[in-house]
Order: C-alpha cells, then sequence, then structure tokens
C-alpha cells in the first residue's frame, strides 16, 4: 500500500496532458516527417504515456513515461533546424516537464507545485532560444547554445553542493533516554 | 509480539528515483544527438530534460528535520483498520511526504486510504480485509520526502515501531467450555477420587450446546435470563500439545507461508485461550527437527509459548514424520491429546498422524485446506473454476479419509471459524488411543 496525503487544488492531469499533446502535435507538424505521420507520432506517444500512467501497471513509475519520451525525441531529430522548431522543441520538453509533474498516481505533484524546478529550466531555454534568434542563420548557433547549457549546469552543480552544505543536522532516530539525575546530598 | 526495529536510514540523503535516471539519458541523449548532427532542435528538448533531475536535487527539503510515527490496529474478525499520526514539524512539506505501509499477503483494501493533513501532522487511516485470519507484524513504513515531479526523494527518520495485528478465527471462544484429559498430576497435587463432574465450585459461564440440564444453574438462570452451567475446579484443567508442521510442501512457498500464517493464528488462539483456562499446553513445531516447548501453564507459560508459537516459520528441509513422533515421546508423557496442525499433501510418508499416533498419542488431526488461496490461480475459465474446485475437494476429501482410522481429522476449510476442532475435541471417544 502506498499512500499520500492529497494536496488541495488538484486537476486529474487533463490540462497538462492536452498541452503535451498541442505541443508535441505542433512540433510534428512543424517537423520533417511528412504531413499526417508527424502529429500523429506526437498525439500517439502522449496518449500512450497519458492511458498507461493512468490505467496501466506501474503507475507513478517511470516506465510510463517512455512512449512520450521517445516520440519526443523522434520529433526533435527529424525536425529541420528553425527558429519555431527550436522554440517548439523547447516548449515540448517544459510541457512535458508539467505533465510528469501533474502525474495523477502521485497525489504529490502539480504543475504549480513544481514551479521552483520547471522555472529555471524555462528560463534556461529562453536564453538559448534568444541567442540562437538574435545569431540566427550563423555558423555558431549550436556551439552558443551547447556553451549555454553547460554554463548553466556548472552553476546548477555550484548552488546544489553549496545548499546540500547548508542542510540542517538530522533529528536522531528514537526519543533521547532521559537519565536520572545524580540525587544531591544530603 | 514487538520485533526489533531495523535501523533508520541515513537523514539528509537525497536519492534520485528511476524517473530521474531516465529524463537524465534522454535528456543526455538528446544533446548527444545535437552535437553528433550539428542540429539545435534536439538540444532545445535535451535541456529541460537535462536540467530537471539536477534542479529537483538542489529542492531537497532542508527544512524537515525528522517525524516519529504513533501507529495501532483495530478491528474484528477480517476488517483491520490501522490508524496512525505522523508526528514533527512538517511544515509545507506534509504534502510531499509518502507513507508506504507494506500490505500483507492475502489483504485487500477494503476502503480507500485516507489522509488528514495538518501542519504538525499527518493523520492516517488505512482500511484492509484479511482473506484469512493470521498474526502478523508489519514492520515500520518507509516514510519518504519526494519532489513534486516524483525525481528524488529523501528518507524521513524518527521514531517508529513495528505492528502487531492479531486475527484469530471467530469461533474461538467456544473452546473454552472444552474438557481436556488429565495424564498426569501437577506437581504436589493429590488426584481426587471422585469420579465425574465434582470438586470446588469455580464459577459461572455462559452454557455450551449440549449441557446436560443438571450442569445447569437454574437459579443463575432466572436471574439473567440465559442458560448459565456452573463450573467445578476440576473442569478446568487438562493437557494438550499442539504439534505445528512447518515442513516444505509441494504447494510452494507463498502458499506455504500463507498456510503457515493461519495455522499460527489458530495455534495461538487456541493456546492462549486453553491457558486461560488453565489447561496444561505443550507446543512444538516441525520442520527439519522438533523444537518443543514442554507441558506447563501460567502466565509465564503463556509468554514462552506465544513467542515460539511466533517464531515458527517454514523450513526448507523436511525432516522424517518418525522423526517427529519419537522426539514427542522423548519430550511428553503418553496419552496426551495432541492436535496436529499440517497441511495435507500427496506423499504418504509425510503425514505425522499415523506416527504420532503409534507412538500412543490420541491425534487430531486440523488440516488447512489450499483449496481457498488456490482458487482461481489455476489459469482456468471462469465457467471450468466451480468443476475444478469441486474435483480437487473430492481428492482431497478421499485422501484425508484415509487417516481417519488413527485419529479424527477437520479439513479445514472455512478459515474464520473453528468449529469443527471444537466439536471433535468436545467428544472424549474420539481422543482415545485405539
Amino acid at each position: 500500500m502506498s499512500g499520500r496525503p492529497p494536496p488541495p487544488g488538484r486537476g486529474g492531469g487533463l490540462a497538462t496532458t492536452v498541452l503535451l499533446g498541442g505541443t508535441a502535435c505542433f512540433l510534428g507538424l512543424l517537423g520533417g516527417l511528412p504531413f499526417p505521420v508527424g502529429p500523429a507520432v506526437g498525439a500517439l506517444g502522449v496518449a500512450a504515456s497519458a492511458i498507461w500512467r493512468t490505467y496501466g501497471r506501474g503507475r507513478g513509475g517511470a516506465v510510463p513515461l517512455v512512449p512520450a519520451l521517445v516520440a519526443l525525441v523522434v520529433l526533435a531529430v527529424t525536425a529541420p533546424v528553425a527558429a519555431s522548431t527550436d522554440l517548439f522543441a523547447g516548449l515540448t520538453g517544459l510541457a512535458f516537464l508539467l505533465w510528469v509533474a501533474d502525474d495523477p498516481g502521485r497525489p504529490a505533484g502539480g504543475g504549480r507545485r513544481a514551479a521552483p524546478t520547471i522555472a529555471p529550466a524555462a528560463l534556461a531555454v529562453g536564453f538559448a532560444w534568444a541567442i540562437t534568434l538574435v545569431l540566427a542563420g550563423q555558423p555558431q548557433e549550436i556551439g552558443l547554445a551547447g556553451g549555454l547549457l553547460a554554463a548553466a549546469l556548472v552553476l546548477l552543480a555550484v548552488l546544489f553542493s553549496s545548499l546540500s552544505r547548508r542542510a540542517p543536522a538530522p533529528a536522531p532516530s528514537a526519543k533521547p533516554v532521559r537519565r536520572a539525575s545524580p540525587r544531591r546530598g544530603m | 509480539m514487538t520485533e526489533p526495529d531495523p535501523p533508520s536510514p541515513p537523514s539528509g540523503s537525497v536519492h534520485w528515483t528511476w524517473r530521474a535516471f531516465l529524463l537524465a539519458a534522454f535528456g543526455g541523449g538528446l544533446i548527444a544527438l545535437a552535437v553528433a548532427f550539428r542540429d539545435a532542435v534536439p538540444l532545445f528538448a535535451g535541456i529541460p530534460l537535462l536540467l530537471a533531475p539536477l534542479l529537483a536535487g538542489s529542492q531537497g527539503s532542508r527544512q524537515l528535520s525528522g517525524a516519529d510515527l504513533d501507529w495501532q490496529a483495530s478491528g474484528l474478525g477480517p476488517e483491520v483498520t490501522i490508524t496512525g499520526v505522523l508526528h514533527g514539524d512538517l511544515g509545507s512539506s506534509a504534502v510531499d511526504i509518502s507513507i508506504d505501509v507494506p500490505r500483507p499477503l492475502g489483504a485487500t483494501d477494503a476502503e480507500p486510504p485516507r489522509f488528514e493533513r495538518e501542519p504538525t501532522a499527518i493523520r492516517f487511516t488505512l482500511h484492509w480485509k484479511l482473506s484469512e485470519p493470521a498474526i502478523l507484524t508489519l514492520p515500520p513504513p518507509r516514510i519518504a520526502w519526494t519532489d513534486p515531479l516524483g525525481l528524488t526523494e529523501r528518507p524521513v527518520v524518527g521514531a517508529r515501531s513495528s505492528l502487531a495485528i492479531e486475527r484469530y478465527p471467530l469461533s474461538l471462544h467456544r473452546l473454552g467450555s472444552i474438557q481436556l484429559a488429565r495424564t498426569t498430576t501437577l506437581p504436589g497435587e493429590i488426584r481426587s477420587r471422585a469420579l465425574g463432574r465434582s470438586g470446588e465450585f469455580f464459577g459461572i459461564r455462559e452454557a455450551a450446546t449440549g449441557e446436560p440440564p443438571r450442569m445447569i444453574n437454574w437459579m443463575a438462570t432466572a436471574r439473567r435470563g440465559r442458560l448459565l452451567t456452573n463450573e467445578y475446579r476440576v473442569d478446568r484443567t487438562g493437557d494438550l500439545i499442539v504439534v505445528l508442521d512447518v515442513r516444505p510442501t509441494s504447494l510452494g512457498p507463498d502458499a506455504d507461508d500463507r498456510l503457515l500464517a493461519v495455522a499460527r493464528a489458530a495455534v495461538h488462539g487456541i493456546a492462549e485461550l486453553l491457558l486461560q483456562e488453565k489447561t496444561r499446553i505443550g507446543f512444538a513445531s516441525f520442520g527439519e527437527f522438533l523444537t518443543t516447548v514442554p507441558l506447563s501453564t501460567g502466565r509465564g507459560h503463556r509468554v514462552r509459548i506465544l513467542r515460539a508459537i511466533a517464531a515458527a516459520r517454514r523450513e526448507d528441509i523436511a525432516g522424517p514424520a518418525m522423526r517427529c513422533a519419537l522426539g514427542l515421546r522423548r519430550f511428553y508423557p503418553r496419552g496426551v491429546t495432541t492436535l496436529v496442525v499440517s497441511t495435507w499433501t500427496e506423499d504418504p510418508s509425510f503425514n505425522l498422524v499415523p506416527y504420532i499416533q503409534r507412538q500412543g498419542f490420541p491425534v487430531v488431526l486440523l488440516s488447512p485446506s489450499p483449496l481457498p488461496i488456490r482458487a482461481g490461480t489455476g489459469g482456468l475459465a471462469p465457467a471450468d473454476e466451480p468443476l475444478a474446485e469441486r474435483l480437487e475437494r473430492l481428492e482431497r476429501k478421499v485422501r484425508l479419509s484415509q487417516l481417519w482410522v488413527h485419529g479424527p481429522v477437520v479439513d479445514w476449510e472455512d478459515f474464520w471459524t473453528l468449529d469443527p476442532i471444537s466439536r471433535i475435541l468436545r467428544r472424549p471417544t474420539y481422543r482415545r488411543v485405539s
């Protein structure tokens, strides 16, 4: 048995599923696959993952995420290089994170509560896209984006290690035994 | 019945879950593809996937120091209600704390679990339905904080204890009125030469079915409005050896464990009830070798015997039935009524009953049937299930009937009642050595 306290104000994950399906279909539409195939790959991948995580075995686990991730990889690899495809690839990745957070098998989740994790990722995608937009058509586009990603990862690693060092000491695993104080002499 | 708790995991250590590894693998793969094909699109798709596990790890709930758990079990019969409170300074992290209580084998959720969240406590209620009687010890639940994406988790430490759940067959109380044969006198005791029911008055109790009219206390009956009988001190003593068979059978470890859990619950209940009635109880478990607790009564003996029953586990090697019989002969006096709790198997040499009976012990066999546990697991069509079950039941009855020459046999299918065994123990002719 596994149980978690239900958070207030949580939906059933339908809104984020529609959002992920929409962005994946649009990426498929912009991508290199023929017209019905691209959106179909996106829609099928998202639908399979959504159905699996809602009704299938292993709810709340990692395996139901695989079809949507495979669809994302297929769509991203086949998409031609353009500012719009870059943007929608990033947006699809962010929508995927939102969808993961809004898992009905994990009542502890929630898109709003996952904002501290998703917002920096969205910021990184936004910066990378802004830089590539400014330098559109220039050959160093991939190098700049990669450099930005590396800088972001290094910053995060430094931030993570400093925060971990400042974590408070853990509470003892059992209540301390109170010893009887020695009786004062008469 | 409380077992020592396992050591708590170290606090503060954040673990990545399989989700985090999956996202990092796909994100890394996309970035590798972007570099390989000099294509920026996979890079943009991979950035969020690669960053999310790192960011989730940095979000670990640092304000959560520890939480203590108080929990208890209640309910009657197959119904088990577990209520618990997790105390601690949970703050805003309460919603992210998961409490994983392992549900025992054979139990189902009667109702969905309920959780109530407060700033300093999480209250939870679980409703289970047990399929058969059992004595269980639930280990302390795993309590962990997880981030909203489910990418990292951190164990929450605190004071926790295991929880004992004891569910006996419901009709167990009817065993209380059974007279068991006395075989040996207590130390320093001089037996009365009076025959029949006589001796010092002990008390008044509810009348059981078939009580002779002369035992009824009519004055007390008239006052209370229901049949009450006199009870004499001489009625309150008797001897019983309970032999629990813990050898492996051809049913497999899972079925063996479930049947042994049922058998333990029955033996536990019988022993506890008869010890309350001043009956002298001996307990033996037989796997590869015989482990015995001598015949005795009293509070100290109760603790000793209940510990021995709780410690009885399925053994991997089966000893020969003759070894059990000879061991019983060595440790117990002849003529003591012996209740053998053993699952039926196909091998005739596996049966303890003939060997024990030949050593001079009047034997009653209580055989927990595997049919209720195996029902529906054969992969048959629903229409064929009743027929298969009926054939299996007939085959079992035929095989068990061959043991009746050695002593009465109870084919125990309805695990929530022990009426068949109490009916047999109530009839002294069945307990006579042939």
